[in-house]
């Protein structure tokens, strides 16, 4: 493990005596505390240090030795205590015990609404002691994922680099953008034994510029010739669900609209149900005449004039 | 739907939070509690708010006064960071159009 300057952590000089301590302490947890600080990975880590960096400076005991041994305070610790009775080596770096008596929340910075109280209640987590300290969950975890909306049409399996772990999982058809997936036991490890936190991962979904999705519908644009648009014609149109053959009737007009049932985007965790395609005609009209194409048009107008 | 509620005194004594504490945050409109027969409950949906009125106050000693203005802020981060995801999203469908 790296090693971590204390004192450079809280911003003290290694003479700083407890009332500095205390302060500067109280000034840094202030400004990196986690619910201040919400879904900021950073913050929560420079959180962690400034707890683990009081609790040995505040202690004048682990002071003096991390003092005497600097980065090998805690293997002179072990050696020192070999052979005494005391079995706690090391500390978890979360929840310090400030103010005196006061120690329901620290361990766990869950912004998400998931509470301490009920892991405590109904997860098993509370109480459990091995010998050096409660059992607490993990902190949990929140991570969002950026997916091609084009991905998001098929059940497909992924794997994510969520802070160095690799994860697998099922991404199911259908999901919404802003959706959240728990992923449970993937999120902070447990402290003295206590379970994993969870990862809450958010999907994001990358709107594709071919088509726009509405919930289970998609519409799209569908650009067909003048010609097309008068006299009628087949056009192939490119869905998510592969190349479909369409028969468009003489006499379109701009903006008209089809929709092709079943041809939208799947329902989440809905076997076989699919919203529908909506697929709304842009004609589009030449813009550069050949001499012939513009008197063959000349002749087509007076024709019209003169019925 | 019926909420559930939890005593008052029964949360207080188990996360080790003083009763005059829960009371103020209820007074300043920070957390809502039921009153039934001269006793208080939490609606449990008040659960984690309240957690992280409490670690504020009690981890890095907030007052009340101060934890209703951070409450009004970060409600105003949380706003603004669904803003700010919705518009990044945004641009990326627009630029994909201009594409």
């Amino acid at each position: 493990m790296e090693f971590i300057d204390y004192y450079k952590v809280l911003e003290l000089s290694k003479g700083a005596s407890t009332d500095e301590i205390k302060k500067a302490y109280r000034k840094l947890a202030r400004k990196y505390h986690p619910d201040l600080n919400p879904d900021d990975a950073n913050a929560q880590r420079r959180f962690q240090e400034i707890n683990e960096a009081h609790e040995v400076l505040s202690d004048p005991e682990k002071r003096k030795k991390y003092d005497k041994y600097g980065k090998d305070w805690k293997h002179a610790d072990a050696f020192e205590q070999a052979g005494a009775s005391s079995g706690r080596g090391g500390f978890s770096g979360f929840g310090s015990q400030e103010p005196g008596g006061y120690g329901g929340f620290s361990e766990d910075f869950g912004s998400s609404g998931f509470s301490d109280f009920f892991e405590h209640l109904f997860g098993g987590a509370y109480g459990d002691n091995q010998g050096s300290g409660v059992r607490f969950k993990g902190q949990d975890v929140k991570a969002s994922f950026q997916l091609p909306i084009r991905e998001a049409y098929t059940t497909h399996k992924r794997t994510l680099d969520i802070g160095g772990k690799k994860i697998r999982i099922t991404v199911h058809a259908g999901i919404e953008d802003g959706q959240t997936i728990k992923i449970k036991g993937y999120g902070q490890p447990g402290v003295h034994g206590g379970p994993n936190g969870d990862l809450y991962l958010t999907f994001q979904l990358i709107p594709d510029g071919s088509f726009k999705r509405v919930g289970k519908n998609i519409f799209k644009d569908v650009p067909i010739d003048l010609y097309t648009a008068v006299l009628g014609g087949d056009i192939t149109v490119d869905t998510l669900d592969g190349k479909v053959k369409l028969k468009v009737k003489p006499g379109t007009q701009n903006g008209e609209k089809v929709k092709l049932k079943g041809k939208g985007f799947p329902v989440y965790k809905e076997k076989d149900v699919f919203g529908d395609l909506f697929l709304t005609y842009q004609v589009r009209i030449p813009e550069s005449l050949s001499e012939k194409e513009k008197a063959l048009f000349q002749e087509l107008a007076k024709i019209k004039h003169a019925t | 739907m019926k909420e559930e509620l939890i005593a008052l005194d029964f949360f207080c004594r188990h996360c080790r939070v003083e009763i005059s504490f829960v009371k103020r945050l209820s007074e300043f409109g920070l957390v809502e509690l039921v009153e039934e027969e001269d006793n208080f409950f939490i609606p449990s949906y008040e659960i984690g708010h309240l957690e992280r009125l409490s670690r504020l106050h009690y981890d890095i000693g907030i007052n009340t006064e101060g934890l209703e203005a951070i409450q009004h802020l970060l409600d105003k981060i949380e706003q603004l960071q669904t803003r700010l995801k919705k518009a990044e999203l945004e641009i990326m469908y627009w630029q994909q159009l201009a594409k």
